[in-house]
């Protein structure tokens, strides 16, 4: 399944919120907690972890991986935090409205 | 910080970035292959399979690259920001910790920058911009004629008659525009019953467009309005009038407005501020055409009462024109002043006087304006002692932040933020002062100038703060630079006992030039105060504070229908022996003409002779007088008498003579019974209305006897050499005319003028009279030295304040500095008294050289100011002198108290102390 637009940004956010997490791991998390079915370009994750962390919704420091590797690990900001609660929000609410659409039985016009 | 570190730090973040970047690329995309090997890929596929995962990897790197150091940019301004702010709060705290010293240095300041303000402000106005609402000023000039006469010397002058003005319009191709106008003229506001003097001018009808004024409502007079030999009956008002006397009137174009005893329609209002080419305040503009100074006015020489201006053509310059304009009018004269055929013509800037030179304001304010930057040159020596001193006191701190590894750079940065924190609050406090000092020097020494806007506008705010960076860098930046060359391990061993080497040399030396600064400043002052205190003792050859002239206008209904001459000449004459019968008038006259007033001449010969010398240039001057008028003004009668009721219109003719005509025209005689004929001894062709009219010469020719001889006087100016001035009784004035009643009071001078307002107003044949002292006339030509007087005395004894504080300090910090030597000295059984005068000498020995170079600066500056005083030497040795003892008396002064505080150290605490 192809990822709809804006929608990267809030999966980033909910993946760091389980704790800091390097690229590679969050990259990771999307697969496996959409069980396979979310498919995104690791370039274009980097792109928007870059973007984030230059909006102070993330923050990034050098670390070391579980296997002992030097890695950049980033974290969720306060204001990341809030960032992620408002999109969330307005994702469900998306969802619900189209989901009331298109669960509606009454014929247009 | 440099250029290559600039770029060599830019390259560091660079690679920084970049690394980041790989670095997380690459461990990222070896992750993704061992994932893929672990699922069962090989290597290559693993890899292969990595890479198509990511995308397209040099486009991402370039991207994640460019966020990245956006991202670097924009913290490094946070932190410059920061660390700005951080500057800011750690200066405030350490300057708030000295708040005599923080207050000191801003108060110094906002005197030393705000004379400047306060001047710049003045020159601005009067020089560099040109007057309000005048489109591109500088390509506007004034018309200068200059003739030689002969006799009377080479001449500058810029009235002219209308034919010249009409010549070079109609002529002259220089030009894009040329206009006439005269200014100071009074206009009499009449509204129902109350009459009131209003500021007026007059000006052809293309003064406005050629200086390209616009009108705030209504429009201004045209060419078909302003037509000799009599324009129409419009006259164009100023907005502050339009708004003060009719209330913003929105009808007011087309109104009927009563000035003098007839009606004006109102055809515009000129904007608020305008005053023509001059600054002289003008409440109504009438048309020049209006004007009647003479019966042929539009085509005489004779009449010479404006001004011509002209905007030059682009590409014109005022030489060319000046040459062109002298061709045009040479060609065009066909009057009989020989010397009108040479003349020469030129065009000067708008701001300057009548004799085609800067006016008295104008080099006085250029002198002061020069004055103030001494003065702030004063201020930044002082400031920077103040500074150095206090730099010094912190020798220790800035040792151990040093010691710290806070860097040089950083440390000068702190100081130099501090520095330029007092000196913008010394700044702002400074447009306080040239608010004020502005506002005042307007109101008192340049009250004829009109002023529209206030004294502060954003050029002297501009040059506030170009003033403020350049003092804050010229102060700061020595002491900052000085205090980190400090010595490391002396300066934390020892505090501030020792170190430093030079010992306050430098500051000795700041303290030298600021003494002999006030010295200039202090000689300029003496030199104008005096020069005011003599012009103000002149004998001008009467008294003109003791008499109250009055020039009364007649009501229309008292002279219609009726021969006017007759009935003003017998108004005159009641009103006089009304006057004379008051118990408040201790004398009282007729005349036509006075000093400071009308002046006359008119051909006089004696028999044998065609016509009377000249003297210094000048002919002689007549004056018509009734017979108290020598009392009256308080001249001297030298000889013979004075004139009598018996001496009118029907006796025989007599005159009287003074000093320097006697002894001109008859060297060696006594002038008494010596016969003089006034008036036109031989036929004079005349053109009026375009024809030639010959006038017969009065014949026979008549004598007039000379029956007394009195004192000269001064005419115009406390400057003018002796005339020849002659008078004749009232009545027998053949050829000019314009009477004036002069009075003297017997008590205080007000009185005597609140006195003759009422006596004047009850008499119904008067409608209006305007009453002042002669001296009225004469103040504005003490203005220059006035201005020079205050200011010279005000910034130099602004001037020995700030030198006197700055020696004080210095001999101050010199004992501080030598405490233990003097206490061990004192301990080892030298006297107080010798340690007295020990220190006490030492600041002596400072002011002295420093009165030494202020003398010689002096010395070689009264050449340059040598013009603008009145009859005082520029190296007056008495001004010299007693300035000279004043600033070494006051450099004792200042260094008794730290000398006394020297003779008084205790010697156990002395060498203890630290």
């Amino acid at each position: 399944m192809e990822m709809v637009l804006g929608t990267l940004d809030i999966l980033v956010l909910r993946g760091l919120n389980w704790g800091p997490k390097h690229g590679y791991a969050v990259a990771r998390w999307i697969e496996q907690s959409s069980g396979g079915s979310l498919t995104v370009l690791d370039g274009a994750l980097y792109t928007a972890l870059h973007r984030m962390e230059q909006r102070d919704w993330i923050a990034a420091e050098w670390g070391v991986s579980a296997l002992g590797r030097r890695a950049k690990f980033y974290r969720l900001t306060p204001l990341g935090r809030k960032q992620l609660l408002a999109e969330t929000k307005g994702w469900s609410d998306y969802v619900a409205a189209v989901g009331k659409v298109l669960r509606t039985t009454t014929q247009p016009g | 910080m440099s250029d290559s570190l600039w770029r060599r730090s830019r390259r560091i973040w660079r690679r920084t970035v970049q690394d980041d970047v790989d670095d997380e690329v690459r461990f990222h995309v070896q992750m993704r292959v061992e994932q893929f090997m672990a699922g069962g890929m090989s290597r290559s596929d693993a890899e292969r399979a990595a890479q198509e995962q990511f995308g397209d990897e040099a486009q991402v790197r370039s991207t994640l690259i460019d966020i990245g150091e956006q991202g670097r940019r924009r913290q490094d301004w946070r932190e410059r920001f920061d660390s700005l702010r951080q500057d800011i709060v750690v200066s405030l705290r350490s300057l708030g910790r000295e708040p005599l010293f923080t207050a000191g240095v801003i108060a110094t300041l906002a005197l030393g920058i705000g004379a400047n303000a306060t001047m710049f402000g003045v020159i601005d106005r009067l020089m560099l911009r040109g007057p309000e609402h005048v489109v591109d000023a500088r390509r506007v000039d004034r018309l200068y004629l200059t003739t030689n006469a002969g006799a009377s010397g080479v001449r500058t002058e810029s009235f002219v008659g209308w034919v010249t003005y009409a010549t070079l319009r109609d002529r002259a191709t220089s030009f894009a525009g040329v206009a006439a106008y005269s200014t100071n003229e009074i206009a009499l506001l009449t509204t129902g019953n109350q009459k009131r003097e209003i500021p007026a001018a007059r000006a052809t009808w293309d003064l406005f467009p050629m200086l390209g004024v616009k009108p705030v409502m209504g429009r201004f007079y045209d060419v078909t309005e302003d037509r000799p030999p009599r324009g129409e009956q419009v006259v164009v008002i100023g907005e502050d009038f339009w708004q003060s006397e009719f209330g913003g009137d929105t009808h007011i174009v087309g109104r009927r407005i009563t000035l003098g005893d007839s009606p004006y329609t109102v055809v515009g209002v000129a904007p608020n501020g305008f005053t023509g080419p001059e600054r002289v305040r003008a409440d109504v503009w009438f048309p020049m055409s209006l004007t009647n100074p003479t019966p042929d006015w539009p085509t005489t020489y004779r009449a010479q009462w404006l001004r011509v201006v002209a905007r030059l053509k682009p590409g014109v310059t005022t030489e060319r024109a000046g040459a062109e304009a002298t061709r045009v009018l040479r060609a065009a004269y066909d009057g009989d002043r020989p010397a009108m055929r040479q003349l020469v013509a030129s065009l000067r800037p708008l701001w300057y006087g009548g004799g085609g030179a800067a006016p008295p304001v104008v080099s006085v304010s250029r002198w002061l304006m020069g004055v103030a930057v001494v003065v702030l040159l004063i201020t930044c020596a002082n400031v920077a002692n103040l500074f150095v001193a206090r730099t010094r006191r912190r020798r220790r701190e800035i040792a151990v932040r040093l010691a710290l590894g806070v860097g040089r750079l950083r440390l000068v940065r702190l100081l130099l933020t501090e520095t330029m924190l007092v000196v913008f609050a010394g700044a702002f406090a400074a447009v306080m002062v040239a608010w004020m000092g502005g506002g005042l020097m307007r109101a008192t020494l340049l009250s004829n100038v009109a002023w529209s806007a206030g004294a502060i506008d954003q050029r002297v705010f501009g040059f506030t703060l170009i003033v403020a960076v350049a003092v804050g860098l010229l102060v700061g930046l020595a002491p900052a630079l000085e205090a980190t060359r400090v010595n490391l391990t002396g300066s934390l061993k020892t505090g501030d006992r020792e170190g430093g080497g030079r010992r306050g040399t430098g500051r000795a030396a700041l303290s030298m030039v600021q003494a002999a600064l006030s010295v200039v400043l202090l000689i300029g002052a003496g030199l104008f105060v005096q020069s005011l205190s003599r012009v103000r003792s002149v004998n001008l050859g009467f008294q003109p504070a003791r008499v109250i002239r009055a020039q009364p206008r007649f009501a229309p209904s008292a002279t219609e229908g009726k021969d006017a001459r007759a009935v003003r000449a017998q108004g005159y004459q009641d009103a006089l022996y009304r006057l004379q019968t008051l118990p408040w008038v201790e004398h009282a006259a007729i005349s036509i003409g006075s000093p400071y007033g009308n002046g006359f001449t008119i051909d006089v010969t004696i028999p044998g002779r065609d016509s009377l010398m000249l003297v210094n240039g000048e002919r002689a001057k007549v004056s018509a007088v009734s017979g108290d008028y020598f009392a009256t003004l308080g001249m001297a009668v030298r000889r013979g008498r004075s004139f009598t009721s018996s001496d009118h219109s029907g006796t025989s003719l007599v005159a009287i003579v003074g000093e320097t005509m006697a002894k001109a025209v008859w060297p060696g005689e006594d002038p008494i019974g010596k016969c003089l004929i006034i008036g036109d001894a031989k036929p004079r062709v005349k053109l009026v209305d375009g024809h030639v009219v010959t006038q017969p010469a009065a014949s026979p020719p008549t004598c007039s006897s000379v029956v007394g001889v009195v004192g000269d006087v001064h005419r115009g100016s406390v400057r003018e050499p002796a005339t020849m001035q002659y008078y004749i009784p009232l009545g027998q004035e053949v050829g000019f005319g314009g009477s004036e009643l002069v009075v003297r009071p017997r008590g205080s001078v007000a009185d005597g003028m609140l006195a003759l307002q009422h006596a004047m107003a009850a008499m119904p044949e008067f409608s209006y009279t305007r009453i002042a002292t002669i001296q009225t006339a004469i103040d504005p030509e003490f203005r220059p030295w006035q201005l020079g007087a205050a200011m010279f005395g005000v910034f130099g004894v602004l001037a020995l304040v700030i030198a006197s504080v700055g020696l004080y300090s210095v001999i101050a910090y010199l004992v501080a500095d030598r405490t233990r030597e003097l206490g061990v000295r004192l301990a080892l059984g030298a006297t107080s008294g010798r340690i007295v005068r020990e220190v006490v000498s030492r600041g002596v020995a400072t002011t002295a050289g420093g009165v030494v170079v202020g003398v010689a600066i002096a010395i070689v500056a009264g050449r340059f100011v040598q013009p603008l005083l009145f009859d005082v030497s520029a190296r007056s040795p008495v001004i010299f002198g007693a300035v000279a003892a004043l600033v070494i008396g006051i450099g004792v002064v200042a260094s008794w108290a730290p000398a006394r505080r020297a003779s008084r150290v205790d010697p156990v605490i002395a060498l203890r102390a630290d």
